[in-house]
């Protein structure tokens, strides 16, 4: 990919990349590096895409994926409690609504974030996360519920 | 959810995207050039790999057996399991992506041994076999690195089922599927599906969450799991069964999965050969939707409307032990004057009966204002029938 197009990218989607990565493992140290790791992916990478959203897509899918890996290393498992708890930016998030959020497991978080941010539909979203879309519902259906419950609570 | 939106803004890199990208760039020429002083290490590398064999992991795409036979043959209600034999030869199926063909060569056999025979080819002729790499980033894979094999085993009430690989002499791979019932197939669910190409970290992942104990599960038995992690339904190492309670299994299209070493030669393609079969067995049966059914799905037993909500009682033909009907399904209520209320279905856990022949749902619905919009209240004496999974039961 040349410089010029790939830093585009990178202006168009860093954002995106870093927050599918973070609805995933729930760590900014862990989203900086997943990010990263992702768009080199996409700079050395020799596939052909048809249009943005075809990277667009793929960037989510080599997100998760690369995600998951980082979930599944050791390190992560002994430290990913310590790292829930850590806010994400300066701004410190609504922060009943980012306990929230805390509180959802990570394939509920993806679906709302892919949902109710990017505005992905049902459809689309099975296609990129290769779930059905009857999974997708449930999923949004059950993250929807503890949301609410959670901020019910509060 | 506009806090969900406000709460998502809040989230983002702190780094400058044109600072990313150069580093980023940086990095990556920079590997660039370290790999390019490396030639030998890579041959090296390489040869030790292939002399060692290769481990395949598995392959993209759906494959159902609904689709290999396409309009070809009927799969009313009354279709009985051999009724099948016979009756495709010489479908080809073109997976998504256009770059194979799964040639069904026929069905064979009888009710009690079916088998299936298909060939797995490339779109532009040459053989499958050719060659193997790893899984790309995006766990897209090349149908011909890894195949993944889906019998949802059960659909067989005890039955049994083989696979058989050869390389045939055109290089592609011919899979034999041989399913063996026990007894009389009649009333009995037959299904097979392939699954083409599947991200190996899928296993992996689902590996990663559960420690399975119950390989060998019984062909109608969903294996059971030690599970630990962060489910709250379960305590962590306590034994339990997730198709019951875990929703992420849902999406998870795993029975079987065949690896191969590949070592590579002039005549790499008759060289490979499989090195290892293991079985995970399906927990979804829900997804037999998608297959071939010879009884009658279900049947609308009892139900019961109110202005805002429902009960349906179904009883669906076979031994279904755990099964959740909450998931997977699109039901709607069909008034008289054409309307359609989507509702949303939840804690309807199959029991059964003392002999395993069919299992019962009571499923208790809500209209889905999330589907249908704002909803007052429902006419119940306007509900004509019920439509499950594209299936219309009527009510009158």
């Amino acid at each position: 990919m040349q410089g010029d197009e790939f830093t585009q990218y990178v202006r168009k989607y860093s954002d995106m990349v870093y927050r599918v990565a973070y609805s995933c493992t729930h760590s900014a140290p862990d989203s900086e590096d997943i990010m990263q790791d992702v768009l080199l992916k996409l700079y050395i990478c020799e596939k052909k895409f048809h249009d943005d959203e075809h990277v667009k897509a793929w960037l989510i899918r080599v997100a998760v994926n690369r995600s998951r890996d980082v979930l599944r290393s050791v390190n992560k498992k002994r430290t990913e409690e310590l790292q829930e708890g850590l806010s994400v930016s300066d701004e410190e998030p609504s922060s009943d609504l980012h306990t929230a959020m805390a509180g959802l497991s990570r394939d509920h978080r993806l679906v709302i974030y892919l949902f109710y941010y990017e505005g992905y539909s049902v459809k689309e979203i099975s296609k990129i996360l290769r779930i059905t879309e009857s999974n997708v519902k449930t999923r949004l259906k059950r993250a929807r519920e503890k949301l609410r419950a959670f901020l019910n609570d509060e | 959810m506009h806090r969900i939106e406000r709460y998502y803004d809040s989230i983002f890199t702190k780094q400058s995207p044109e600072q990313l990208a150069r580093d980023i760039m940086k990095k990556a020429d920079s590997s660039a050039k370290k790999r390019s002083f490396r030639p030998l290490a890579v041959v090296a590398a390489a040869a030790v790999v292939l002399v060692g064999g290769v481990t395949a992991a598995a392959a993209t795409g759906l494959l159902n057996i609904n689709e290999l036979f396409g309009g070809r043959i009927s799969t009313q209600d009354e279709q009985f399991a051999g009724e099948l034999v016979g009756a495709a030869q010489d479908f080809q199926w073109t997976t998504s992506d256009d770059d194979y063909v799964i040639n069904l060569k026929g069905v064979t056999g009888s009710e009690r041994d079916m088998l299936l025979l298909y060939e797995i080819a490339r779109a532009d002729g040459r053989p499958v076999t050719e060659y193997m790499t790893n899984i790309p980033e995006d766990g897209e894979l090349d149908c011909a690195e890894n195949l993944g094999f889906d019998l949802n085993a059960g659909a067989f009430k005890a039955g049994n089922y083989r696979y058989h690989y050869s390389i045939n002499d055109d290089g592609n791979i011919d899979v034999y599927n041989l399913a063996v019932t026990d007894g009389d197939i009649s009333g009995q669910q037959f299904y097979a599906e392939v699954i083409n190409l599947y991200p190996k970290q899928l296993l992996s992942d689902f590996e990663a969450k559960h420690d399975i104990f119950d390989w060998a599960g019984g062909a109608d038995t969903p294996a059971g799991f030690y599970r630990w992690g962060d489910n709250e339904a379960f305590d962590a190492g306590q034994p339990c069964d997730v198709a019951l309670n875990d929703e992420r299994i849902i999406g998870l299209e795993l029975e079987w999965t065949i690896e191969f070493t590949y070592s590579p030669s002039d005549t790499a393609k008759l060289s490979k050969v499989i090195t290892d079969e293991k079985s995970v067995v399906s927990l979804n049966y829900e997804k037999s939707y998608g297959g071939v059914w010879t009884y009658p799905l279900l049947r609308i037993t009892d139900s019961y409307f109110s202005s805002v909500s429902g009960r349906i009682d179904l009883v669906r033909e076979g031994y279904m032990r755990g099964q959740t009907f909450d998931t997977c399904n699109d039901i709607y209520l069909l008034l008289e004057n054409g309307d359609k209320i989507s509702c949303t279905a939840f804690t309807g856990v199959s029991s059964y009966d003392r002999h395993e022949k069919m299992s019962s749902f009571s499923v208790e619905i809500q209209y889905s204002e999330e589907l249908n919009g704002p909803i007052t209240a429902v006419d119940i004496s306007k509900v004509e029938a019920i439509s499950i999974n594209g299936e219309v039961f009527s009510l009158i």
